[in-house]
């Protein structure tokens, strides 16, 4: 699929946002680290990771801004990720797009904005690193470029942070990724009344087959069933 | 990915090897018959592949136990209760799904084994 199908193909990069099961989670030091560095090189009063959801905005890591998410109709990253190249604007007032925006108007009184898409490596923007003025400023080619290598940090932090997450033998999630996934999900079904179900699956004789075999055999059988689980489930 | 009927299509599954050879599948936004449906569909599957290994084929199944949320459940106890019914479906023979005793109520069900 060419680039400008990503672009458009919204359940795609939806999905692609929920395989990095990352929404809502806790601070976590390496996207700290890069909202820093770019608050303090680019001397921005604010600045964000934003990962665009179905209707909202959510911050993995934000410096000078209150709000923990914003509606997606309000949110200029959510205007970045509509192309493949940073989005650039030097006094939002004057720009159409954005003069009537609530943001613009009233608090935190977005003046001027550089966004660079967060691209997958299967080419999805799931979201955008942004450095935000409350006055009109153009910022530069360098200073584009600079953010531009930091986004480029922060989608690879996200691969790492999905390897680290999954077992490498049968490609399922690891324990400690899924429980903590899973407590995620139970609060969701708990605050909203949601159903939820769970099933714990445990392979039948499995020590003997080990034991018959070897234990290349006991791998492949994991392997199998993963495969086979993640098929007739829903999982990405 | 298999398309499902599902409550909210944007709600995927969480899938995770939790043991040696223990897996769970959390199901969110997913009623109790869908997901003992989708349990079955799991160990069905492993019973109907055989396994190559070498020159020998491996025939494996699973036993799988159910439990759906309850509005006082920890993730502790939601564990617990599939681990009490996974255990029943081990002791009523194996390759099977069977439900947590208490989540029964109100799911038609064939294959309730826990009978505590």
């Amino acid at each position: 699929m060419d680039n400008v199908d990503k672009l458009r193909d919204e359940e795609g990069r939806l999905l692609a946002l929920q395989r990095y099961q990352i929404l809502e989670t806790s601070e976590e030091d390496a996207f700290e680290h890069v909202v820093n560095l770019v608050q303090n090189i680019l001397n921005v009063p604010m600045c964000a990771i934003s990962l665009v959801e179905h209707q909202r905005q959510w911050f993995k890591a934000k410096r000078g801004i209150e709000m923990s998410e914003t509606p997606r109709d309000v949110s200029f990253c959510a205007q970045a990720i509509k192309d493949r190249n940073p989005l650039v604007i030097q006094d939002a007032t004057s720009d159409p797009r954005f003069s009537e925006n609530p943001l613009v108007t009233g608090e935190p009184h977005i003046r001027s904005y550089a966004g660079i898409p967060l691209r997958t490596p299967d080419g999805y923007n799931i979201g955008s690193l942004c450095a935000i003025d409350t006055k009109p400023r153009l910022f530069t080619p360098f200073e584009v470029s600079i953010l531009d290598q930091f986004a480029k940090i922060v989608v690879g932090e996200l691969e790492l942070r999905q390897i680290a997450s999954s077992d490498h033998l049968s490609g399922a999630m690891s324990r400690g990724a899924w429980m903590e996934g899973a407590g995620r999900e139970l609060e969701r079904a708990k605050r909203y009344n949601r159903p939820l179900a769970l099933a714990l699956f445990d392979l039948d004789r499995f020590k003997e087959v080990n034991d018959s075999f070897c234990h290349p055999a006991g791998d492949e059988v994991i392997r199998t069933f993963a495969a086979l689980c993640t098929s007739e489930s829903r999982d990405p | 990915m298999q398309p499902c009927a599902h409550l909210n299509p944007e709600t995927l599954d969480l899938f995770g090897r939790i043991g040696g050879e223990e897996f769970a599948l959390l199901m969110p936004e997913t009623d109790f018959d869908l997901a003992e449906r989708v349990a079955e569909r799991c160990r069905n599957a492993l019973e109907t592949t055989p396994v190559a290994i070498g020159d020998h084929t491996l025939r494996v199944t699973t036993s799988a136990g159910l439990a759906s949320f309850r509005e006082q459940d920890s993730l502790k106890s939601l564990i617990a209760r599939a681990d009490a019914a996974l255990f029943s479906a081990k002791a009523a023979g194996r390759n099977r799904v069977a439900i947590a005793a208490k989540d029964s109520f109100g799911a038609d069900s064939k294959t309730d084994v826990s009978g505590d």
